[in-house]
């Protein structure tokens, strides 16, 4: 449980949305802030988060909140 | 219009002024080896005016005017057969009084504001975040198969190419004679992006100073643009360089009016520092 609210707390300071926001699935297609420099500062903060470095693969496929949580469990984080 | 020919004349000029005016304003902080390059190119000129003079430096599609004028005075100067070009700068809402009566007779004389910047730095405190960043973005360069490295001399040409964008005024750009270009290739001065056919896709200039690193904007081009992230990953490696390789922050100068480069800034962890810079130009 601890690990999701520290996730969701870094997608609402990367890209200022709100807690509920979270649960549309927001997407880098549809969230203004989620450019290349947003998606990296996404990617690294993650990293550092979760200690994890994610392969060139995940960093494409991160493209959305749901699909980051995907990339968390597969390296085994309870979340 | 007078050619200077050598330093000595220069200084001999501006010794007559403090002679005779006085107080004086100026925009010229150009440091001797600066001035003795322009004379030794043949291009550096005066022009006297009634208290003060006004030195125009080609830099081949335009002069850059450079002024020492009592304070208060008036200018002499009309078109010529290129544009000529004047930058103020000062404190952000803090203008000083002889500054605003000069832009007040540059617009009496023709001159015409193009556009205004204002200076925006990386501070050595955000060292650590764009060293993440950094490493994120070479990772995102790989996936697309592009790299970083040095510029080369046979793309000097294609670099002037990507430089006629429309984000770009020509008065970005000081005159550079090939030699110089190739000097400052050989300086690694300028950093480029390559795709796996080693075709340049991207680039920037960068100059170390004592204190600071500065650089222009970063060129990228068209097809590429908006897609891989590359001038971003460039900016941050740039930053990297400047942070985290010399332990000096990074200076450069953003266009009020251009709202991406200002978002993209920001996004990257640029602040303002509050000064400002105007660009008058006399077609």
């Amino acid at each position: 449980m601890d690990n999701l609210i520290k996730y969701n707390q870094i997608f609402m300071d990367s890209f200022s949305l709100k807690e509920e926001e979270l649960e549309g699935n927001p997407t880098m297609e549809a969230v203004e802030l989620w450019d290349s420099v947003g998606h990296v500062n996404l990617v690294a903060t993650v990293e550092d988060t979760f200690g994890i470095e994610m392969t060139i693969e995940e960093m494409s496929d991160f493209v959305s909140y749901a699909k980051g949580l995907d990339i968390l469990r597969g390296y085994g984080i309870e979340i | 219009m007078i050619k200077i020919q050598n330093i000595e004349e220069y200084y001999d000029l501006l010794k007559q002024l403090k002679e005779t005016c006085g107080r004086f304003i100026t925009n010229s902080y150009l440091s001797v080896a600066e001035l003795e390059r322009y004379i030794k190119l043949d291009r550096l000129y005066c022009l006297k005016q009634e208290f003060g003079f006004v030195f125009l430096c080609d830099e081949e599609k335009y002069y850059r005017l450079l002024y020492w004028l009592k304070a208060g005075s008036t200018l002499s100067i009309s078109s010529s057969e290129k544009p000529i070009a004047v930058r103020t700068i000062y404190r952000e809402n803090n203008k000083r009084e002889e500054l605003v009566s000069l832009e007040e007779e540059l617009q009496r004389r023709g001159f015409q504001k193009e556009y205004s910047a204002f200076e925006m730095c990386v501070p050595l405190e955000a060292k650590d975040n764009i060293s993440r960043q950094n490493k994120v973005f070479l990772r995102m360069l790989q996936k697309g198969k592009f790299y970083i490295a040095d510029m080369r001399p046979e793309d000097i040409d294609k670099m002037h190419v990507l430089r006629e964008d429309k984000d770009f005024h020509i008065y970005n750009f000081p005159y550079k004679t090939q030699d110089e270009y190739f000097h400052e290739i050989a300086n690694n001065q300028y950093i480029s992006v390559f795709n796996e056919n080693d075709e340049m896709c991207a680039c920037i200039y960068t100059d170390i100073l004592e204190s600071y690193v500065t650089g222009d904007g970063i060129c990228v081009e068209d097809k590429y643009k908006g897609t891989y992230g590359l001038g971003a990953a460039l900016m941050c490696h740039v930053l990297n360089m400047a942070l985290n390789e010399q332990d000096k922050r990074y200076v450069s100068w953003c266009e009020t009016e251009n709202h991406n480069s200002i978002k993209f800034h920001n996004s990257i962890g640029f602040v303002n520092t509050g000064k400002v810079s105007d660009e008058w130009i006399l077609k």
